[in-house]
C-alpha cells in the first residue's frame, strides 16, 4: 500500500482508521475495489499530450490536446475532465472515472495545475467536517484556519454536559453555570467556546455575549456620537446637538429653552449670561426622576462598553506589539546561534511565550469582564468582583507598558538587553495575570452559584 | 445562458418553495398539488414589522399562464389590502408595480411576493390605514 | 444565445437519425437544448399500449449535470409524482457526464418496467403498491388507456 491508496482508503471510510481496519481485514480485495483502487491493471493513469482526439464527453475532434485517464484507461480531454472534477470536487466524495461502469478513483496526488492534491484532499475534509458539524469548530480568530475536533464532552467540575449535542442549547440558555461553557484550544493557540464558537468570554455566559453583542450592534455606533456631542434634554430628555457657540439651547422636539452649560431653564438666567457658574441643586431636581433614569442607564452602558471597546482596541495594539517583539527576538536569537550558540537557548525566552498568551487572554478577560459587569447587580459581592478585576487591569496594563517600551523607538538596539533585564519583571507580571484571572474566574463562578452575585438579563 | 423553459422554470421554484429555500417572510406553492400545467399558485406576505402591515399574514393567488417566465404573472390579493398598486378587487395593478411593469425572466414568483413586501414596508406606505384584519375581497 | 455545443448537436442528430425503439425525442424550433419526448410504455408492463409525453431540458452545465426530465402525461407510478416528477438515482446523485438523453431515457423505460415502490417520489403511490400491488396494477393500467394515448389497433385514439 502506498501513501495515497491509504488516503483514498480513509478518505472513502469517512476518515474512521477503525473501519477502515475492519473492512481491510475482513475483505481486502473488496475494500480497495469499493475504493476504486486498481492494483491489478498496469496503465499508467496520469497526463497525455496526444494528436487528432476525439472526446466522447464534448464530441469536440482535437488535433492535439492534453488528455487525462485513469488507470482504467477511459481518456477525455483536460477541459472535460476539469469542468467533472470542479463540479464533483464539492461533493466531497473520492472522485470517480466518468463512466458509469468504472468505478476507479482519481488519486489525492494527482496533479494538474490548480487540481492539485491539496485541493481535492481540502476539499474532501471541508465536506466531511461540515457533515459532522457537531463534533467539528473551526477556531473563530481571523486568519486561523484551527479545527478542533470534539471527541467526547468531558465532564468537567460540576459541569452537566455529556452530549456534545447540549452545546448547542447552552447558547441561549439562562443557566449561570460558569462551569459549564466548554473553552477549547484550537492548534494555534487560540481559546474560543465550542459552544458559541466566540473566543474565551468567560466570565460571560453565552447568552450574555449574545444580548451584549446585539446591544453593541444596535446601540454603539450612535452611543459614541451621542455622548460626545449632544445632551439630555431637560424637559424632555431628547438628545441634543450643540451646533453653535451660543448656549442659549431650544429643544427641536419639545421646544423647551435651556442653558447647555447647567441645564437649566434659560427664563431662569434672566438676563444674566453668567448665572449658571453658580451651582443651584433644585435646578438639577427639576429633572423628572424618570428622565433621569434613562439617561442613567444610557450612561451605565456607555461606562461599561466603553471599557470593552478600550480592552478590544487595546489587544489589537497588544498583538501587533507582541509580532514586533517577537521578531526583534527571532533575528536576535538567530544572530546569536552564530556567534556563540551556547548563550542563549529559545528555552530561556520561552517566558516570553508565556508572557505573551498571559498578556492577550488577560485582556481577554478583563474585555469580558466588563460585560459581565454590565448585567451584574450591584451589592457588596459584585464590588469585590470589581475590585479584582481592578487588580487584573493593573497587572495587564504593567505588563503591556514594558513591552510598549521595548519597541520604543528611543530604545532601538536595546530592545534585546531590555528583555533580559527585565526578564524577571516579566515572568513576575505573566504568573500575576495568570493567578489574577483565575481569581477573577473563581469568584464569579462561585459567586453566581451561590447566589452572591446575580445577573440582570436586561 | 439558455432559456429555460417555462415548466421546468417553475419546477424549480416549486422545489425551492416546497424546500423552504425560499426567503422567511414569504411562501408560495400551488393551488393544487397535482396541477400539471403548474398554472394556479398561492401565495403568503408576512406583513412587515413597524408598519400597519406588522403581525397580518396577508394571502395571494398568483397565476402563471402559457407566456410565464417571458411575461409576468397575474397578482391578486386574497386578504383585503391598502397599497397603491392594488386596485379595488386586489390585483396589483402592473402599470403602478415595477417588479411585473418591469418584468424579467430571471425574476420569481418569489421576487414578486418579496418586492410586494418592501413596498408595503416602504416608508410612504407603512402608515396607510388597512382593512380590517382577516377581511378578503370576493 | 450562446452556440449549442457540440455534444448537444451530436447527440440531437443521432436521436433523430437512430432513434432508440419505442422513443422519440425531438428538439423544439425555438429552443434546441428543449426536447419533446414521446414513449411507448414497455410490454408486459401496466403501461403497455400507452405512449407517455414527456418533456426533456439541457441545462447550461450539460453534461457536467444531467438533463432535467418529466412526464407529461398523467401516470400511476411509484417513483412518479402527480406533477410528471420522476425519482432515478441517475437523473440526480449517480449521474455521469458519461451518459446521454438516450441513455436516460432508456433508464426511464426501465423504470416503468419495475417499479421501486420502496423508493417513493409519490408516497400514496407507493403505499398502494406496497399494500396490494395486483391492485395498484390495475390502477395503473387503468390511467395508462385513460390518459396515455395509445396507438395500437384496439386502441380509440383521438
Amino acid at each position: 500500500m502506498d501513501f495515497d491508496e491509504v488516503l483514498m482508503m480513509l478518505h472513502h471510510c469517512k476518515w474512521q482508521q477503525e473501519e477502515l481496519m475492519d473492512r481491510f481485514y475482513d475483505n481486502r480485495e473488496k475494500l480497495l475495489a469499493d475504493c476504486g483502487i486498481n492494483k491489478s491493471n498496469d496503465t499508467v493513469c496520469g497526463f497525455n499530450h496526444v494528436s487528432s482526439f476525439s472526446c466522447s464527453i464534448c464530441c469536440e475532434d482535437y488535433s492535439a490536446v492534453e488528455t487525462f485517464s485513469l488507470s482504467c484507461g477511459h481518456e477525455f480531454c483536460i477541459n472535460c475532465y476539469g469542468s467533472y472534477v470542479r463540479t464533483e470536487v464539492t461533493l466531497g466524495n473520492l472522485i470517480r472515472c466518468m463512466i458509469p461502469s468504472c468505478n476507479l478513483s482519481i488519486p489525492h496526488m494527482v496533479t494538474h495545475g490548480e487540481y492539485s492534491h491539496n485541493v481535492l484532499l481540502k476539499a474532501a475534509t471541508i465536506s466531511h467536517i461540515s457533515g459532522r458539524k457537531v463534533n467539528y469548530k473551526w477556531c473563530p480568530a481571523p486568519d486561523c484556519d484551527g479545527l478542533v475536533h470534539l471527541l467526547k464532552a468531558r465532564k468537567t467540575g460540576q459541569s452537566r454536559l455529556e452530549d456534545v449535542n447540549e452545546f448547542e442549547e447552552l447558547v441561549d440558555s439562562e443557566s449561570a453555570d460558569l462551569q459549564s461553557i466548554p473553552i477549547v484550544l484550537c492548534p494555534r493557540d487560540h481559546e474560543f467556546c465550542y459552544a458559541c464558537q466566540y473566543e474565551n468570554h468567560l466570565p460571560c455566559t453565552c447568552l450574555l455575549v449574545k444580548r451584549w453583542i446585539k446591544k453593541c450592534n444596535d446601540d454603539s455606533e450612535t452611543v459614541n456620537w451621542i455622548d460626545a456631542n449632544t445632551r439630555a434634554c431637560p424637559s424632555c430628555t431628547a438628545s441634543i446637538e450643540k451646533n453653535g457657540g451660543c448656549n442659549h439651547m431650544t429643544c427641536s422636539t419639545c421646544k423647551h429653552q435651556f442653558c447647555w452649560i447647567c441645564l437649566g431653564e434659560w427664563s431662569l438666567h434672566g438676563t444674566n449670561y453668567f448665572r449658571c457658574n453658580s451651582f443651584s441643586s433644585d435646578m438639577k431636581e427639576q429633572i423628572g426622576e424618570q428622565k433621569k433614569v434613562k439617561r442613567e442607564s444610557l450612561q451605565r452602558y456607555l461606562h461599561y462598553y466603553k471599557r470593552f471597546a478600550l480592552h478590544e482596541s487595546s489587544m489589537k495594539g497588544d498583538i501587533k506589539t507582541l509580532d514586533k517583539v517577537h521578531q526583534k527576538m527571532s533575528i536576535f536569537m538567530e544572530e546569536q546561534s552564530k556567534t556563540n550558540p551556547n548563550i542563549l537557548s529559545w528555552i530561556d525566552v520561552q517566558f516570553l511565550q508565556d508572557a505573551f498568551r498571559a498578556l492577550t487572554s488577560g485582556r481577554k478577560t478583563l474585555k469580558w469582564a466588563y460585560c459581565f459587569g454590565f448585567y451584574l447587580q450591584k451589592g457588596n459581592y459584585a464590588d469585590v468582583f470589581e475590585q479584582i478585576q481592578e487588580y487584573l487591569s493593573r497587572s495587564v496594563e504593567d505588563l503591556s507598558k514594558i513591552f510598549e517600551q521595548i519597541i520604543h523607538k528611543d530604545n532601538r538596539g536595546k530592545s534585546t538587553a531590555i528583555i533580559m533585564n527585565q526578564k524577571l519583571d516579566i515572568m513576575n507580571l505573566s504568573s500575576l495575570i495568570t493567578k489574577r484571572r483565575k481569581t477573577l474566574m473563581e469568584c464569579a463562578s462561585s459567586g453566581l452559584a451561590d447566589g452572591l452575585l446575580k445577573l440582570e438579563m436586561l | 445562458m439558455s432559456k429555460i423553459p417555462r415548466n421546468f422554470k417553475l419546477l424549480e421554484e416549486l422545489e425551492k418553495g416546497e424546500k423552504g429555500l425560499s426567503a422567511e417572510s414569504i411562501s408560495y406553492g400551488l393551488s393544487n398539488q397535482d396541477d400539471i400545467t403548474m398554472t394556479h399558485w398561492n401565495g403568503t406576505i408576512l406583513g412587515p414589522p413597524h408598519s400597519t402591515h406588522e403581525n397580518r399574514i396577508y394571502s395571494l393567488t398568483i397565476i402563471c399562464d402559457d407566456k410565464y417566465p417571458d411575461k409576468p404573472p397575474q397578482v391578486q390579493f386574497v386578504s383585503k389590502i391598502n397599497l397603491p398598486c392594488v386596485d379595488s378587487n386586489g390585483y396589483v395593478n402592473p402599470d403602478k408595480f415595477d417588479t411585473l411593469q418591469n418584468w424579467k425572466r430571471s425574476y420569481s414568483m418569489e421576487t414578486v411576493l418579496l418586492e410586494l413586501r418592501r413596498s408595503m414596508a416602504s416608508p410612504a406606505h407603512k402608515k396607510l390605514h388597512q382593512p380590517p384584519e382577516g377581511s378578503t375581497y370576493d | 444565445m450562446a452556440a449549442l455545443p457540440r455534444r448537444i448537436i451530436k447527440e440531437t442528430e443521432r436521436l433523430i437519425s437512430d432513434p432508440v425503439p419505442g422513443i422519440t425525442a425531438y428538439p423544439d424550433e425555438s429552443n434546441l437544448r428543449a426536447f419533446t419526448v414521446a414513449m411507448d410504455g414497455p410490454d408486459s408492463s401496466p403501461y403497455e399500449h400507452g405512449v407517455f409525453d414527456l418533456e426533456l431540458y439541457l441545462p447550461d452545465d450539460y453534461p457536467m449535470c444531467p438533463p432535467k426530465v418529466r412526464f407529461l402525461t398523467r401516470i400511476y407510478h411509484p417513483n412518479i409524482d402527480k406533477l410528471g416528477r420522476i425519482c432515478l438515482d441517475v437523473l440526480k446523485d449517480n449521474w455521469s457526464p458519461a451518459l446521454q438523453i438516450r441513455t436516460i431515457l432508456l433508464s426511464i423505460q426501465a423504470l416503468l418496467a419495475s417499479p421501486n415502490p420502496d423508493d417513493p417520489l409519490a408516497n400514496d403511490v407507493a403505499e398502494d403498491w406496497k399494500k396490494d400491488e395486483a391492485k395498484a396494477i390495475g390502477v395503473a393500467k387503468e390511467w395508462t388507456s385513460k390518459y396515455a394515448k395509445s396507438h395500437t389497433a384496439s386502441g380509440s385514439a383521438e
